[in-house]
């Protein structure tokens, strides 16, 4: 989980920020640009390929995180 | 979900050329709109810096027409020999009829050349390659003629930073020839459960035309689904390259060309990363002329060989894929020296515009 957190804040210009409690899409910098290099991190990092509905469906990065696992099962 | 495999013998690309309208938009221009910094990240994300933008009465029928004068003179082609038209588009002059007509008439073709549209976006380049190659080969005309041509930019809604910027207009023309020794191949593929995720919902007859106060966002402009698109991107057309390598016994490394749809530059990365395609052998063109959707992959081929006046051919990779969501890949033979450089061009079929019923009147 932490390197995930680490992995999502480095996608950031100010990475400090992020807890697995954070609602990300609620974070001033994102937008559907930042979702897409999510979707492109997750993809090289983890092998899996989060659909828009995966992160339209997470709340927070805990979340996020697990949808990753279930994915990756 | 494995795909036919399409084989055509006797048939090659003879040439290609590629039309822009003269007006080039850099991105920079959008910075009061969507603010200097947002641009700025979505030009470093995309890789586009300028995006061209037709005339106002210019369609994407007037810029492949444009580069098939070019070609057709240029390879010295008789305009008898041309069996077959197919405009590869869903930037059509009209609702009916068919816009390949209008080019079959222009470009003074013989009545008896068959012209039909066919209906795809950024995926319709590899798709019309094989359709017109299969036509081709199983008749007795000498030629036929894919335009692919897109006027993206009178279909997205320029306060949607995320499509206003990443489209860009394009026309070209593909000439494709009978030779014996010639072998075109490919798949086609289709993902219809994301019909969603790049729409145009109004102008059909599915849904009624919005009125003309316009509160919301206009249902007749572009909506896209940025997430799910990157996702099919990413992987499902690395999952169709991979079973084309496998169906035809290829790998990468049988290709000295990578022509892909012109996306944007992060989707190429990734893409390009699981194919096995070095980026050396990727044509781009994003920078200059942004994604024009259906004509993106032969600008790219006449952006980066035109003007290459070399005699050996080149197996090369087609790729396209996107609205639909579908995709669609091929392989062929290129001859750079078959390849023109793109031209400019602001003319408009002036004939065609009908303002008023009395327009219409003989």
């Amino acid at each position: 989980m932490d390197q995930f957190i680490r992995d999502f804040a480095d996608l950031f210009d100010e990475p400090d920020r992020f807890t697995p409690e954070t609602e990300f899409k609620r974070d001033p910098e994102w937008s559907s640009l930042t979702g897409i290099s999510v979707i492109a991190m997750v993809d090289r990092k983890y092998g899996v390929t989060l659909k828009g509905r995966d992160i339209q469906k997470a709340l927070t990065l805990a979340d996020l995180y697990n949808t990753i696992r279930e994915k990756q099962e | 979900m494995s795909s036919p495999l399409y084989s055509v013998s006797g048939v090659k690309i003879g040439g290609i050329a590629a039309a822009v309208p003269a007006e080039s938009v850099p991105l920079t221009a959008f910075d009061e709109t969507f603010g200097r910094e947002h641009v700025a990240k979505f030009s470093a994300a995309t890789g586009i810096k300028a995006l061209r933008r037709a005339a106002e009465n210019q369609t994407a029928s007037d810029l492949s027409l444009a580069a098939a004068e070019r070609l057709l003179s240029e390879r010295n082609i008789p305009r008898r020999d041309i069996g077959l038209l197919i405009f590869a588009s869903l930037s059509p002059d009209y609702r009916r009829p068919a816009t390949a007509c209008i080019l079959q008439n222009r470009l003074r073709l013989s009545a008896g050349c068959g012209a039909f549209d066919l209906g795809l976006g950024c995926s319709a380049y590899p798709y019309a390659l094989i359709a017109a190659a299969s036509l081709l080969a199983s008749s007795d005309a000498r030629c036929a003629l894919v335009l692919a041509g897109e006027t993206m930019t009178k279909n997205t809604d320029p306060r949607d930073s995320s499509t206003a910027m990443l489209f860009g207009d394009a026309g070209s023309c593909t000439l494709l020839e009978k030779e014996e020794d010639a072998v075109i191949q490919g798949i086609l593929k289709t993902d219809g459960e994301g019909y969603r995720d790049i729409i145009v919902p109004a102008g059909g007859f599915r849904n009624p035309l919005p009125a003309a106060a316009r509160e919301t966002r206009p249902l007749d402009r572009l909506f896209m689904n940025g997430m799910n698109v990157f996702s099919f991107s990413i992987s499902g057309v690395p999952k169709a390259v991979r079973e084309f390598y496998a169906l035809t016994g290829t790998t990468a490394d049988d290709f000295g060309l990578f022509a892909l749809h012109q996306s944007n530059r992060q989707i190429l990365d990734q893409i390009a990363e699981k194919i096995g395609a070095p980026a050396e052998k990727i044509p781009l063109c994003l920078a200059d002329y942004a994604n024009t959707s259906a004509a993106s992959i032969p600008l790219a081929l006449c952006a980066a060989l035109g003007g290459n006046d070399s005699a050996d051919p080149i197996r090369t990779f087609f790729c396209g894929f996107g609205v639909g969501l579908s995709c669609a890949v091929a392989a062929a033979d290129l001859v750079p020296e078959g390849i023109l450089p793109p031209v400019e061009t602001d003319a408009a079929f002036e004939e065609g515009e009908i303002r008023a019923p009395a327009d219409l009147e003989e």
